[in-house]
Formats: structure tokens, sequence, C-alpha cells
């Protein structure tokens, strides 16, 4: 079964544990990534190679604005163009302008999660013309109609049948399971797509102030071919992109690769300052580059700014114990995993959709220590789960039953007597069940669904302890 | 300008005004040049030659040291035989055609005569944006080019775009041979900017030209079960060929 990711996110999650080929494809997939992220960490100086990155995209974040205004100066000196997109939906439309003055009727596009987040490709659909996604991973999502389960590697919830029963369904191929004549195939398919689009579209790794430099990571080359064949290269990017010299591209770059699959360096680097020079024989001849803010400078303004520190590189999904089991598309977005659970609300217009994803989390603090920039996503969840509650995200049932708690909780008397009375109970309702609770009343029952309740103890801590203090001896069997 | 771009500054500034924001604290330096981290680096009396063919070769490329200009000619011409006889995929299996870089002969004297004499026709590129050259070098099975620095550490070049220095020889062919003079071969990225900005010229290498790609290996991906396939958009083999300096 798969993952409706339009379910709500209770249904997702169960859609998603009861297939149990996925946590096995997921956890054998996410559990190779972070053994050759840490053996590629362990080569290098990692802890300090995480603090200088951490330490550089600190400083981008505090002088973000001079920075933005210096790689727009810089791209316009390169002789390309600069648009600002307050949200998605401004974007969209500038993309959409540009590709009617230029009559586009074929887009391709290399992979990039700020076009997922806006849409770009249904809202291009819907304007005739087409969108074809090169990363190989993202074109066997776009074949099988799916979104992406995963930062980097977005197929990773399939396996090489499933991926070819999408190819022999969508291309007309015979089913094979070798991996290398699936990638043929596509690379035919692919390669007659980027010699006749009229504009390319790419999201962008990091984007260098300085310089006015866009930098594109790729391992396949599609991300070259999509900023080299058409005439026209979009850039899509979210304002946090930036770094402020190419030194610092570089330790991004270096600390990206590591991070996200354990390279040293990616096949491919594609650093591009503007639109082909008078005297190049290829290149685009128009090169645009979109700003977009759909929520980000509200995250800072929020107290949320330490994830837009976040490169991208998907290593706090592949350590993570809830997206091993749940898969990115219970996550119902985007984004997934731990990052996903904090930047998904905040990015969502419709808050209240995302509103589950900061508890999709056991705050075991695993991801806070892959993270190459070191980013307090457990830190991070509890806060959006304050300010949820805060903004009354919380059920009316539930909001009451923890104000009583809590004035219990201040109140030893109060406290003593609620757990003498709870104490006599369990007991008498162990008795009914023969020992021990094993299905109990709503609704709590959701607990006792998958493990037993034992009754509490005849005496209490405190009357123990009370009786000890009294005779110097320790009555094991109370 | 736009309503966007002030809207959205505006909201930065005004968050970064706060003085109990909580992320990035107010004080953050940036990352001076002595400190800046080597992240890959050479072994003492590492050999720069061996230490990239090795690292090229773990990244499924292929690469030869030749011990002279004269003995790069040969094992180039040998390498494209070598190739020419091997098949290429349907739509670009053109092996007597090669598109390649103009200025060959610097690196390996001779190269494009020996070639010609072969019956392989050289083609360099004039303005691919022309629909009828687009289509026609497609079919074109093999790329030559050069390099504007190489850096051993990764097993990494770096490709800069420029007159007479396109980047589709080494884009769409389904196989790329690269010449690489001993003189251009840095032990790793680090090392090249450090000398790049010491001379002040780092910023003027990367506006100076529309594009600098670095370039680890064939193409690849492991989208697929994380197995290892090669050559997914770009060229599947690359060859580097190490020239000495004189």
């Amino acid at each position: 079964m798969t993952v409706d990711v339009n379910a709500p996110f209770s249904t997702r999650v169960q859609q998603a544990v009861s297939n149990p080929v996925l946590a096995d494809n997921l956890t054998r997939a996410t559990i190779n990534l972070q053994l050759k992220r840490e053996q590629s960490y362990s080569e290098s100086h990692g802890q300090r190679l995480r603090d200088q990155m951490r330490r550089m995209k600190a400083h981008t974040l505090r002088h973000l604005p001079e920075l933005l205004e210096q790689f727009e100066h810089n791209v316009q000196m390169n002789g390309g163009n600069v648009h600002w997109a307050e949200d998605g939906e401004e974007a969209n439309r500038i993309i959409m302008a540009l590709a009617q003055r230029h009559d586009v009727r074929t887009v391709v596009k290399s992979k990039s999660m700020a076009t997922e987040e806006i849409h770009l490709n249904h809202h291009l659909e819907a304007g005739g013309i087409r969108c074809i996604e090169t990363d190989l991973g993202e074109y066997i999502i776009q074949l099988a109609e799916q979104i992406p389960s995963h930062i980097v590697a977005p197929v990773i919830h399939m396996n090489v049948d499933e991926i070819s029963s999408i190819f022999e369904q969508a291309l007309d191929m015979p089913k094979t399971l070798d991996p290398q004549a699936l990638c043929a195939k596509a690379r035919g398919v692919l390669r007659q797509e980027f010699l006749k689009a009229d504009m390319g579209i790419s999201g962008c790794n990091f984007a260098i102030a300085e310089t006015g430099t866009v930098c594109i990571v790729t391992n396949e080359g599609n991300g070259r071919m999509v900023s080299t064949l058409p005439r026209v290269h979009v850039v899509v990017m979210g304002i946090e992109k930036l770094v402020p010299t190419p030194q610092d591209a570089f330790l991004q770059y270096q600390t990206l690769t590591r991070s996200a699959t354990g390279q040293k360096t990616t096949v491919y680097l594609s650093m591009t300052s503007g639109p082909r020079r008078r005297e190049d024989q290829d290149g685009p001849e128009e090169f645009h580059v979109i700003l977009m803010d759909n929520g980000r400078s509200q995250m800072l303004d929020e107290g949320y700014g330490e994830s837009l520190m976040c490169i991208r590189c998907g290593a706090c999904l592949n350590v993570c114990p809830v997206y091993r089991q749940i898969s990115g598309h219970a996550y119902g977005s985007t984004y997934s995993g731990p990052i996903g659970a904090v930047i998904t609300p905040l990015l969502s217009e419709k808050m209240a959709m995302a509103k589950e994803l900061p508890y999709a989390s056991t705050l075991c603090g695993s991801c806070r220590d892959a993270c190459p920039v070191q980013i307090d996503l457990p830190g991070l969840l509890l806060k959006l789960r304050q300010d949820l509650v805060e903004d009354g995200a919380m059920p009316g049932l539930e909001r009451r039953a923890l104000r009583r708690y809590a004035k219990v909780m201040q109140n030893p008397d109060a406290y003593q007597r609620l757990g003498g009375l709870v104490g006599m109970g369990s007991r008498a309702y162990a008795r009914m069940s023969g020992g021990t609770i094993s299905r109990m009343p709503p609704p709590l029952h959701h607990w006792t669904r998958t493990r037993d309740f034992p009754p509490f103890a005849k005496r209490s801590f405190r009357q123990q302890w009370a009786d000890r203090q009294r005779t110097g001896q320790w009555d094991a069997s109370a | 300008m736009s309503g966007a771009r002030a809207r959205i500054l505006g909201r930065l500034r005004h968050a970064l005004s706060n003085p109990d924001l909580p992320f990035p604290p107010a004080q953050t330096d940036p990352l001076r040049q002595d400190e800046r981290l080597d992240v890959t680096w050479m072994e003492r009396g590492e050999d720069l030659g061996a230490r990239f063919r090795r690292e090229f070769e773990a990244l499924h490329g292929s690469c030869e040291e030749s011990p002279s200009k004269v003995a790069a000619r040969i094992h180039a011409i040998q390498k494209i035989q070598s190739w020419s006889r091997q098949a290429a995929p349907g739509g670009q299996s053109d092996v007597r055609r090669i598109l390649v870089w103009p200025n060959l002969d610097a690196h390996a004297p001779g190269l494009r005569d020996g070639l010609e004499n072969l019956g392989f026709s050289l083609y360099e590129l004039e303005h691919v944006a022309d629909r009828d050259e687009r289509t026609d070098i497609q079919t074109i099975a093999l790329g030559i080019t050069s390099a504007h620095a190489a850096f051993a550490g990764t097993g990494s070049i770096l490709l800069k775009s420029g007159d007479g220095q396109s980047r589709l020889p080494s884009l769409l062919p389904f196989r790329h041979l690269v010449l690489i003079p001993r003189q251009i071969l840095w032990p790793n990225v680090e090392s090249w900017l450090r000398h790049e900005h010491e001379r002040g010229t780092l910023g003027h290498t990367f506006r100076g030209s529309a594009n600098l790609t670095l370039v680890s290996g064939p193409s690849k991906s492991a989208d697929i079960e994380s197995k290892l396939t090669l050559g997914v958009h770009g060229p599947q083999d690359v060859h580097v060929i190490l020239v000495p300096d004189s």
C-alpha cells in the first residue's frame, strides 16, 4: 500500500507502518548513508569542519540583508537578472511570465526542493507547459506521480522491482532488475528533452554573494545540462542559500557532500555567474535568479532562525528512528524527517495542516548529533510544540486535562490524595481483569492497545519511605 | 525596485534588530583565511600525480601519467582508438567524429594531425544555440578537452568556460578525454583557493567566465536501491592523461 500524502497524519503513518517493505527499504538505505557519512567525517577533521560550518552559516544569517544586496548587485553586473518573490505564488507567477515571454513549450528541471515547495510543475503544467524532471530519482517520482520521500534520495522508498514496473508502464520498457539498464533508458529519453527544451529551471545548493555565482551540486550531470543547453536558465532559491565568499562555498560544498552521501566531492559542482559571455560557444542567453522568501524571514523573526542554516543534506533523516519507520511521505509535504517536522509547519500557510509534525519525533537527539551545522532540532521541535499549544492548537479535552494535572502536581496533598485513589482504582480494575490491565478505559485505551499496564503498588513510595524512616527497615514486600 | 524586495529586506532587518533574537548570535565573525581548514590533504612527500590517479580511479575514472608530451599524444591516440572499437549507446554511436577544444596541440603536439590521419574528424563548436549544429553534434561519442586546474586530494578537475573552452565537449559525449598539464595540478582545492586569494585574482576567476565546473569522475547515480550506475547524463567513461611541463 502506498502512502496517501493528502490523508490526515495518523492515516499516513498507519499506511506507512503497515507496509513491511517500506521500513526495510528505508532502513537499509538510510543505514548505508549514515555509515558512509560517519566514515567520511572520520577521515577529515569532522568536528572542526562542523564548527566552521556553523560559524560561517551564523555569520551569513546575521548579515543576510547586506549579503542579499551584494549578491543581487553582482548577478546583475554579471549580466543576469534578479527577481524577488514574497511567496510561492509570486515565484510561480514570475516564472510563468518568463516562460510566456520566451514562448516556452518544454522546461527541463534539475532537482530542486524549492520548486517542490511551491509546486512549480503543477503551476506550469496548468499553463500548458511541459515540465520534465531530469534527476533520475525525481524522474522516477514524476513518472509514478508521487512526491519525493527524501531530500537527497527521492526514491529511497522504492526498490528496483517497483521502479522497473513504473518504466514498463510509462516508457514501454521490458521488465528488468538491472539498475544500469533502467538508467540507460532514462539517459536516452531525457537527452532528447534536454536538446529540445527552451528553458532550464534549477534550484541552488548555495550562492556566492561576493561573486554573484549560483552553485548546483549533482552526481548525474543534469544540473550542468539544465544550466547549459536551454536558451534561458532560471534559478529558484530560498533567501537563506547565500554564502559570503568562494572559500565559504567550498567549505559548504565539502560539508554537504560528506553529510549527504559520504562523498569527498560529488561528480559535478556547477558554478554559474550569469549568462554566456559574448566569446562563449555555448551556455544560456539569459540567466534569471528568483530570490524567494516564502516564510523564511518570518521564521527568523519568530525565533526559528537556526533552522535557516540547514543545507538540505538529509543527514538528520538518515539517522531518525521515526523517519525510518514512517517514510518521507508520512510527513505529507516536501520536507520530511526532523528538519521537515520543524520547517513544514513554519513554511506552510496552513499551519494547522502540519500541527502534528512537531510530535513526529522521539526527541532522541540523533539528528542534532548528525547535523553538519549542529542545528538543535530537538530544541526547535520543543519550541514549536510550545508555540502550537500557546496558539491553542490542542484539543480542548487535552488542554483541560493537562491544566488540572498541573494544578495537582503543584499541590502535595492533592497529589497524594489523587495517587491513593488512582492506585486503589487500578488494583480493583486489575483484579477484575486477572492481575494486569490489558485494556484501559477510554481515552487511555490507545496506550494499552500494544502493551499491558501493571496495577499500582499497594503502598506508595512516600508511605514506604516514611516506614523506613521510622523503623530503619526496608519492607520490600510492600 | 519591486515591493517584494523592500518587504523581504525590511522583515529581515526588523528581525535582526531585535536584541532578544535567539538566533543568530549578535557577534559572529567571518572565517579568516589563516584559520580555514583543509578538508582533504596530502601525506608528507606524497606524489601529486600518483595521488590524483588513485583518487580518480576510486571515482571510476581512469588516468595515466605520460612521461613526455610526445608520449601524451601516443597515449591519447591509443585510448581513442580503443574506445572507437567499443560500442556506445544507440543515440551516440558516432565514434569517428570528436568534439574538441581548439588548443589541444599545446598539450600533446601533433594530436590533431595524428587523429585526422587515422580518419577521425575533429569538430569545434561554433554556436550551439544553432538548431542544426545542436542536432548534428548529439550523436558524437567522444569529447576531448583540457582543464583550468586539477586537484589531487579529491581527484577533481576544474573546467572554466570561455572562448575555445566550450562546456559541451565534457558534457554531451558518452566519453571524455582530458589532457592535464602537470603544472595545473594542486594538492587540494583549498591550496588553489589560497593561492588565488593571495594573488587577488579569486574574484576575477569566478566572475571572469560564465561557468566554472568541478568534475570528479564519470557521471553517476545511486538513486535506484543505492546501487551505483554510471553515465546517467554526462560521460560514462572519463580518462585523464597527465602531461609533464615540458
